[in-house]
């Protein structure tokens, strides 16, 4: 049976169009407004929607939809675990004065988690991390720090780079799961979140963005779980997994002056605490990224108009065991959850589109910017 | 993810009396993608929801499954210009 793209509006009050949604006819809803929806469905689904008091108008058949827009190019736009690898070696081949690869440890089932230094010289105090794809189906964490790491070496020449190559480091590591980022490019895997840890229970899977060791398993909720088969598994004891250790034995190793790692998606901007509604007890440290989250949201709406929230990180729910309660709890140092876009579900959620991947890039360059010159510029 | 049958990408809204934050103690299992001052967008078996439904915790809206979310993959909603508000 033909499937088609409609345009559904509401012809009467006994069919409004906020009931659209709990239908249970199976309806591919892809847009909600409020005089209209935009979804895919077959030519019966289409006559049930008529017959129940609902405008039906045909825009185009899903066959011709998917002809002109499923490129290859777009389902290309991401990187694999392999092609990151290399495009993370010719940037530090190509730029040996400025860049270095590091294997900072090797994932579960054994492929090497990847950090790019960028920097003049070795053994700078001031030094600033970013991370990517702590969670496998958030492709876009991945994009933005590699987009990041590629205008650098772009613009190493030109100031403020220039000054802040000079001055300090900046460790991108733009892929903290690879096993889990390999595994969401299987058939039927697009949505896998955690690493691919085999649990003693049979299931597979730890939240690496649960399993560092500040306030580590004290929640036990949905939102950070300790049944393994849970999507916020966070896992048999803190550090529990090679990926995290990883990150660990980094921030421990460089004693960054500030850590921001990349999400999807929400459009948010998080800062500590994850693990209680409580904020920040040191005035200065919260007014500190307080003040630095509201600057990061001011800069990313200046770009393209998207607006990102900035807010502490328990107020989208609580988490105990993330990375930047970690670095905050640990280190004392400025630290920032950035949640990608799109804002919500209906946008694509944890799909985004290829070509957003540079919108996206483009809106948070100046955001990323401005973290790396408060780390950097800091007064010793 | 445990539980029994289709999984939905499904909009909770807690039931009279009960709160968001009561929801996501309520320890079901969910995967939770959005959280909103009044409403959870969450990834839920149809067992799960059935118990979400069976225990009068929230009302349940099922937007998609997840094999037809999946399937929109790229150059889905995102990609028209008036789909940019949640």
């Amino acid at each position: 049976m033909a499937s088609v793209i409609v345009r559904v509006t509401s012809t009467s009050a006994r069919s409004p169009l906020a009931r659209l949604v709990a239908i249970p006819l199976g309806l591919d809803l892809w847009e909600l407004h409020p005089d209209h929806a935009v979804l895919q469905a077959d030519e019966a689904q289409a006559s049930r929607l008529e017959a129940m008091g609902y405008a039906v108008e045909q825009l185009r058949l899903s066959e011709s939809y998917l002809t002109d827009f499923a490129t290859e190019s777009a389902v290309t736009g991401y990187h694999s675990a392999q092609t990151l690898e290399e495009d993370l070696r010719q940037l530090a081949d190509d730029n040996p004065e400025i860049a270095e690869l590091h294997e900072i440890g090797h994932s579960v089932e054994g492929r090497p988690i990847l950090a790019l230094r960028l920097g003049e010289r070795r053994g700078s105090s001031r030094k600033v991390a970013f991370l990517g794809c702590h969670h496998a189906r958030e492709w876009i964490s991945v994009e933005v720090p590699f987009l990041l790491a590629e205008d650098l070496v772009a613009n190493a020449s030109a100031d403020p780079v220039r000054e802040w190559l000079q001055r300090g480091e900046i460790w991108v590591a733009p892929m903290v799961n690879p096993d889990g980022h390999e595994f969401t490019r299987t058939p039927g895997n697009r949505l896998w979140r955690k690493n691919r840890r085999r649990n003693r229970d049979g299931t597979v899977g730890v939240d690496l963005n649960r399993n560092y060791g500040y306030m580590w398993g004290t929640l036990d909720i949905d939102t950070s779980s300790h049944t393994p088969a849970d999507e916020t598994y966070v896992g048999p004891r803190a550090f529990s997994e090679p990926e995290s250790r990883a990150v660990r034995d980094l921030v421990a190793r460089q004693a960054f002056g500030g850590v921001l790692t990349y999400h999807s998606y929400s459009q948010l901007i998080l800062y500590p605490w994850g693990y209680t509604d409580e904020p920040i007890v040191d005035e200065t440290d919260h007014r500190e990224m307080r003040d630095l989250a509201g600057d990061m949201q001011r800069l990313i709406a200046g770009v393209h108009g998207e607006t990102y929230t900035a807010q502490q990180s328990s107020r989208l729910y609580p988490t105990a065991g993330d990375t930047t309660d970690w670095t905050y709890g640990e280190y004392d140092v400025p630290s920032f959850t950035v949640e990608l876009r799109p804002a919500s579900a209906l946008e694509g959620g944890f799909i985004l589109p290829a070509g957003q991947i540079q919108p996206c890039w483009e809106e948070n360059r100046p955001a990323a910017h401005a973290f790396i010159g408060h780390v950097l510029e800091k007064p010793a | 993810m445990a539980g029994r049958g289709e999984t939905w990408i499904a909009r909770l809204t807690p039931a009279s009396g009960r709160s968001v934050d009561d929801l996501l103690a309520a320890r079901l299992g969910l995967d939770v993608w959005e959280r909103h001052p009044d409403h959870l967008v969450v990834a839920a078996t149809e067992g799960q929801l059935g118990e979400v439904e069976r225990r009068h915790l929230a009302e349940v809206e099922r937007l998609v499954t997840r094999s037809q979310y999946e399937a929109r993959t790229d150059d889905g909603p995102g990609t028209t210009s008036s789909a940019t508000s949640p």
